[in-house]
């Protein structure tokens, strides 16, 4: 029974593995995700390929789309319970794009770049930064842009106000641009959108701006979210997620040092979450209520609160769990959900933006 | 890792090769270009004189056959070629797209072997 329990505490835990517990973290998140938006129902036989020859295998009904099931859900199962990760995350994201071959009815951008980020995922290890997701990124920006860049569509503003004014009806957009002559503002969100994508294409590929790029991303994203209430399929999550292979977790044992009659709560949630045992929490009676001591830098309170949650791969499952549950609980209820959405969303990338210059942080 | 970095490499070469290709045909498969164009549009299927219903329409292609599509038309018009030279050939369909790119007026678009 232990070794059942202790076997099942995998899906939590994301050290001692060869790939970077951050890039792990992604693999596990994106698996889940596409799990829960019925990627099983999705692998079928070929239907309308890109590759004609695929077409074979409707010779035999059922053997293609079986064996991608069989072999999606064993590679899945061992990325979530860490066996073999760097293969299994490789295997995943192949067979997600061989299912994407074989059928060009769902060939979506939102399950393209889950398969893109596990197959790349699978090719990294632990000891380099994650490199070819960086690219990766970029390429996905590189590529909107230019496709916008080229539309006069989307210089004219046609584009804009056909998504934003027609087809959805937004009525900030359509209040907004009734202060505005004929198209000028669909025009303005145009341009903002291109170069925004444009920029983040560029500035991602250096260390220098990667975190302001990071950032570009999703205040750029939330906002398009916030605006249109729609996620384009699930590609905002799993953006999100990619995003996570960002966030170096360090490798060695983090030291907190909390204030224990004001945080012994908030120590016992940590020590829940923290399924590797990685934190060490130690109590003090110092004037600082947290302390964390990690990468070589010793920070304080906010801030080391907020390194901490990143810290804490966990935090993440749970966010995901969260807005998975939410969205079932309240499907009905779609207006209640968005607004849960915003102020949750909103709250939380409000309390990490690095804008708050109080000194709490020392090397 | 050599081998790993170069495969990796080599896949993301293959993704900017797609959005260079993308430059040179109206489908947008693989080249990261989403939510680009904004489409109303409808699909009417005649077979033998009888016209599909929506229903019907949609489970042949297993797509959607009306309403927004936020990709490029043509790949609408991509998948119902292909279906209509491969798995339909027999049928002799006569498929009409009407439809309206980002506002301009209405367009036809016809498949008819």
């Amino acid at each position: 029974m232990k070794q059942v329990w202790s076997f099942i505490l995998r899906l939590f835990q994301f050290e001692g593995t060869k790939l970077h517990p951050n890039v792990l973290l992604m693999c596990k998140l994106l698996v889940i995700l596409m799990t829960a938006h019925h990627m099983f129902a999705k692998i079928d036989d070929p239907h309308i390929p890109f590759i004609s020859a695929l077409d074979w295998f409707n010779n035999y009904p059922g053997v293609f789309k079986y064996s991608l099931r069989i072999l999606y859900g064993c590679s899945a199962f061992a990325v979530l319970f860490n066996i073999k990760v760097r293969t299994a995350s490789i295997v995943t994201g192949l067979v997600v794009l061989l299912a994407i071959l074989a059928s060009k009815p769902i060939f979506y951008n939102h399950l393209f770049i889950c398969a893109c980020a596990l197959f790349l995922a699978g090719l990294t290890n632990d000891k380099e930064p994650p490199y070819l997701l960086i690219y990766q990124l970029s390429i996905v920006y590189f590529g909107a842009s230019l496709n916008k860049f080229l539309q006069a569509d989307w210089w004219s503003g046609a584009f804009m106000d056909t998504w934003l004014g027609t087809a959805r009806e937004n009525p900030v957009y359509l209040y907004v641009a009734d202060f505005f002559p004929e198209m000028v503002l669909a025009q303005i969100l145009s341009c903002i959108a291109m170069f925004t994508e444009f920029a983040i294409a560029i500035l991602i590929l250096f260390k220098r701006t990667r975190t302001l790029t990071l950032w570009f991303i999703i205040i750029f994203h939330l906002t398009l979210y916030s605006l249109t209430a729609f996620r384009f399929g699930h590609f905002i999550e799993s953006l999100a997620i990619v995003l996570l292979a960002f966030v170096n977790i360090p490798k060695s044992e983090l030291t907190i040092h909390y204030r224990k009659k004001s945080l012994s709560g908030i120590k016992r949630l940590f020590n829940f979450l923290d399924v590797d045992k990685k934190q060490k929490w130690i109590p003090t009676e110092d004037n600082n209520w947290l302390r964390l001591e990690a990468h070589g830098k010793t920070l304080y309170n906010h801030k080391a609160l907020k390194d901490l949650l990143l810290y804490t791969p966990n935090f993440f499952m749970c966010l995901l769990f969260v807005d998975m549950a939410s969205y079932v609980i309240l499907y009905n209820h779609r207006t209640l959900l968005f607004i849960l959405n915003m102020m949750v969303i909103w709250s939380v990338v409000v309390y990490f933006l690095p804008i708050w210059s109080k000194k709490s942080s020392a090397n | 890792m050599k081998v790993r970095g170069f495969i990796g490499v080599v896949f993301l070469v293959l993704q900017l090769i797609s959005i260079g290709y993308a430059r040179f045909i109206p489908e947008r498969f693989f080249c990261w270009g989403p939510y680009d164009e904004h489409t109303q549009f409808e699909v009417t299927v005649t077979i033998d004189g009888k016209t599909l219903s929506s229903e019907e329409t949609e489970n042949r292609y297993r797509y959607k056959m009306n309403g927004w599509e936020q990709r490029s038309i043509y790949n609408i018009k991509s998948l119902i070629s292909q279906y209509e030279r491969t798995y339909g050939k027999d049928d002799d369909a006569d498929v009409l797209m009407i439809y309206s790119k980002n506002g301009h007026p209405e367009e036809k678009w016809r498949f008819k072997p």
